[in-house]
């Protein structure tokens, strides 16, 4: 850009509004309940985590309505029962969902969009046939509004689940400022013993950019992709830097909040052992969780208890657990005396992706001898149960019989990372399906990531296992529905290399017939093409 | 024996003032629990691993959950003690003020209330359907290289236009530029108001439309503008599908670009 003069002392350092027109404002999500500048003389603790209020079902069904509107801070938000919350739903196996979802948002963003808004289902084995969790045509326009009814499968697996807008150019936007919440379908107990009974705790992981503008909930990952040029970027190893400036460096655009706050106290007792449910609710973010270095008992990854699998074990130990965006995982952690933070560690995406920087998400403390009413905040009362009505699935429970059909997907981008295709096309709604499969049927699929970026495979409605990674056999295949695909690599002889990941997807269950899509849950990425229909005949 | 003890005591004197002189921890602030402590999760240091450890610190000391801290470590006391604490990253994230969002190919153009040369109200959102081009002018430019010449190519293209197409001009002098100045300006190039539109309205959201296209101006006086130029091609879904840098572009190109757009829309179903 040519400037007709030189000596341009001043630059407008203006930030185009939000929908409303409204402030260009600080994130304002509820944070650190603490004073200003407390001195450290008298105790400073983060305040307690946010239990996040449930729908639960009674009867075998959940009714609820869910109005997405603009907070305070011009954010999208979900509001039930007057209140801004997203809350989680609690339903068994075989229940239904019947969800009205109301559209309150303005009718315009200030960068000219309708601002529609709708649901998916994530995780979920239920019809992608309206009214149930279909994202290709069911929406509701601004003022107006939409029903759900979904059917959650006798054979879903008892886990964590969630709940997200999914309007295709709106999506980032949208679930980044918090059209998102958890769902959990009851019964983990039955498939690993050693979880009944145990306190339990739902999670909700986000990253809310620290705009609430349009073009900030949707340039965040633009910027990733979009300013580096790989020619520009000399392959730096991670923490190259402890000085800031690099990768690692404290969050500048997005403010990561554990249950809607920044920092959370978790009051767990000593010796005690509690189910941790983890949903990584953010629109980009991976979230690399340890606890202190302890050892972590992983019991269920993306809802589906490892187990499940047959020849897999109840518990996984780990020390760390990366949740890419979408993904949610369970594992069982013991309180001790002292302190632990849970950390996220910082997560490389690869050359031309922007890393995901350390940052603490909470302390887990003894909060045996805190007041009653300190605890009575902290202290989740649920309790994980068993379900006589929870039975063996005929998919989940088997081994996956040799796939009818071979495919390839490429997962690539244009240079400037404005683009983004899935086999060379951007997403159509009204396009013919990429793909057309059989119900009854499992297919090998080959996701070939041909960028220097991490992306990220979800597949609505079904799950799928990792056969294996760059050629190398996954030795514990467990069901999942979201994966990392690693960025390219350079060979010996500098050439690139993209990274292949072989996934065995599950069309078997005969509920699964209709149009779905498939998708980078990075979702700036989906936002700007990186989508694809399925046809399940 | 009595020596190897004192070697040993020795060697351990040694080791605590060496590892105590000058050695420096970053951390992570978690909590403080009580009068004078800190809880962080530290980074490695000292041949320990990252953690999460209690400190003492001094009671005047000023920490709040979340901030990120430098210190020195006191390994002689119990708990060890934090001295120089400085805060490197303070815990409230404040709004990063650097730059605009710039607009991409790709974006969505802003949808801005204006008003056009004839004192109507005007949005981008209504040339929907059709593409158009839109650049940057103020009235009283006169550089050469600059507004004028914008302007004049704006009237090459206007008679060749393809289809519903359109062109626009937002003033980057919006409080000079009222309708009524806008509309001597635009019958000065010939302008067709209903295919050229040339906007003005709220002097700060026209600059912040302006500056989303990341066009710089600063007002030098009370009549010259120093400006940057740019024009951007925006399809019929208002979406940007191209830029054109400066002022240097040619009407082919635009009209090539324009042409494009035009035929995508007459393709779709």
């Amino acid at each position: 850009m040519r400037l007709s003069s030189v000596g341009l002392a001043g630059v407008l350092a203006v930030v185009l509004g939000s929908c409303s027109g409204g402030s260009t404002s600080s994130n304002t999500v509820p944070a650190v309940s603490l004073g200003a500048q407390a001195p450290v003389s008298a105790a400073v603790n983060p305040a307690p985590l946010n239990v996040i209020p449930e729908a639960v079902s009674v009867n075998a069904a959940v009714n609820l309505t869910l109005q997405a509107r603009f907070n305070a801070e011009n954010r999208p938000s979900f509001f039930w029962n007057g209140q801004e919350v997203a809350p989680t739903i609690r339903v068994r196996p075989g229940d239904t969902i019947n969800l009205t979802f109301v559209n309150a948002l303005p009718e315009f963003c200030s960068v000219g969009i309708e601002t529609d808004a709708n649901l998916h289902f994530h995780g979920m084995h239920s019809s992608p046939i309206p009214p149930g969790d279909n994202v290709i045509t069911t929406k509701a326009a601004p003022g107006g509004s939409t029903g759900y009814v979904i059917h959650v499968n006798p054979d879903q697996p008892p886990g964590l689940y969630w709940y997200h807008a999914h309007v295709h150019g709106l999506s980032a936007w949208e679930v980044g400022n918090g059209l998102a919440g958890a769902i959990v379908v009851e019964g983990i107990g039955n498939y690993v013993p050693q979880t009944a009974g145990l306190r339990e705790r739902v999670i909700v992981l986000r990253d809310p950019p620290i705009s609430s503008s349009f073009l900030a909930g949707e340039q965040s990952v633009l910027r990733r992709t979009g300013t580096v040029t790989p020619s520009a970027t000399a392959r730096k190893p991670l923490d190259a830097d402890s000085t800031g400036g690099n990768a690692c460096s404290p969050e500048t655009d997005m403010t990561p909040t554990i249950n809607g706050a920044r920092l959370a106290s978790i009051g767990i007792r000593p010796g005690e052992t509690e189910l941790i449910r983890v949903v990584n609710a953010a629109s980009h973010r991976h979230f690399d969780l340890t606890v202190d270095g302890q050892q972590l008992q992983l019991v269920s990854q993306d809802g589906v208890p490892v187990s499940m699998y047959p020849g897999e074990p109840a518990m996984i130990p780990v020390s760390d657990i990366i949740i890419p965006p979408a993904g949610r995982a369970e594992f069982l952690l013991t309180g001790s005396r002292v302190p632990a933070a849970l950390i996220s560690k910082c997560f490389g995406s690869g050359p031309v992706g922007n890393n995901d920087p350390e940052v603490a998400l909470g302390v887990f403390t003894d909060d045996s001898h805190w007041p009653s009413h300190s605890t009575e905040k902290t202290q989740s009362e649920r309790h994980v149960a068993r379900l006589a009505s929870v039975r063996r699935s005929p998919f989940f429970n088997s081994r996956m019989p040799a796939p009818v059909q071979e495919r390839i997907v490429h997962f690539q981008e244009d240079p400037t990372g404005n683009y983004l295709y899935l086999n060379g096309q951007q997403y159509n709604a009204n396009a013919p399906s990429m793909f057309t499969a059989h119900s009854g049927t499992t297919e090998e699929w080959t996701l070939e990531n041909d960028t220097e970026e991490v992306h990220v495979f979800h597949i609505h409605q079904v799950h799928f296992i990792v056969e294996s990674v760059n050629g190398v056999p996954n030795p514990s295949p467990h069901w999942l529905d979201t994966i990392d695909l690693a960025s390219t690599g350079i060979g010996v002889a500098g050439q690139i290399i993209p990274s292949q990941t072989k996934v065995l997807i599950d069309f078997r269950d005969p509920v699964i017939r209709g149009t779905f899509v498939f998708h980078c849950h990075i979702l700036d990425h989906e936002d700007h093409g990186m989508m694809a229909k399925i046809t399940v005949l | 024996m009595r020596c190897h003890i004192a070697l040993i005591a020795l060697a351990a004197v040694l080791w605590s003032g060496a590892a105590s002189a000058g050695e420096r921890v970053t951390g992570i602030v978690l909590m403080a629990p009580s009068a004078g402590t800190v809880v962080i999760h530290h980074a490695p240091f000292g041949g320990m691993p990252a953690m999460t450890m209690t400190f003492r610190v001094p009671a005047q000391t000023r920490l709040q959950p979340g901030d990120r801290i430098a210190a020195e470590v006191d390994r002689t006391t119990d708990p060890w003690s934090l001295a120089d604490v400085r805060v490197v990253t303070a815990a409230k994230v404040t709004p990063a003020v650097a730059e605009p969002p710039i607009a991409r190919v790709g974006d969505w153009v802003a949808d801005v209330p204006f008003v056009d040369q004839r004192g109507h109200a005007m949005s981008l959102r209504a040339l929907r359907g059709a593409p158009f081009a839109v650049s940057f002018i103020y009235t009283r430019c006169t550089d050469p290289h600059m507004c004028p010449l914008v302007s004049a190519k704006f009237h090459a293209l206007q008679q060749r236009l393809p289809g519903r197409a359109s062109l626009v001009e937002v003033s980057l002098d919006p409080a000079f530029d009222q309708p009524r100045v806008l509309a001597r300006y635009g019958a000065a190039f010939g302008a067709d108001p209903h295919r050229w539109h040339l906007l003005t309205g709220d002097p700060r959201t026209v600059l912040d439309f302006a500056a989303h296209f990341g066009i710089l101006e600063e007002a030098q006086g009370p009549v010259k503008i120093v400006h940057s130029e740019r024009l951007a091609i925006v399809d019929a879904d208002g979406r940007i599908v191209r830029f054109f840098d400066d002022a240097r572009w040619s009407p082919g190109d635009v009209l090539a670009a324009l042409a494009t757009a035009q035929y995508m829309v007459q393709k779709q179903p």
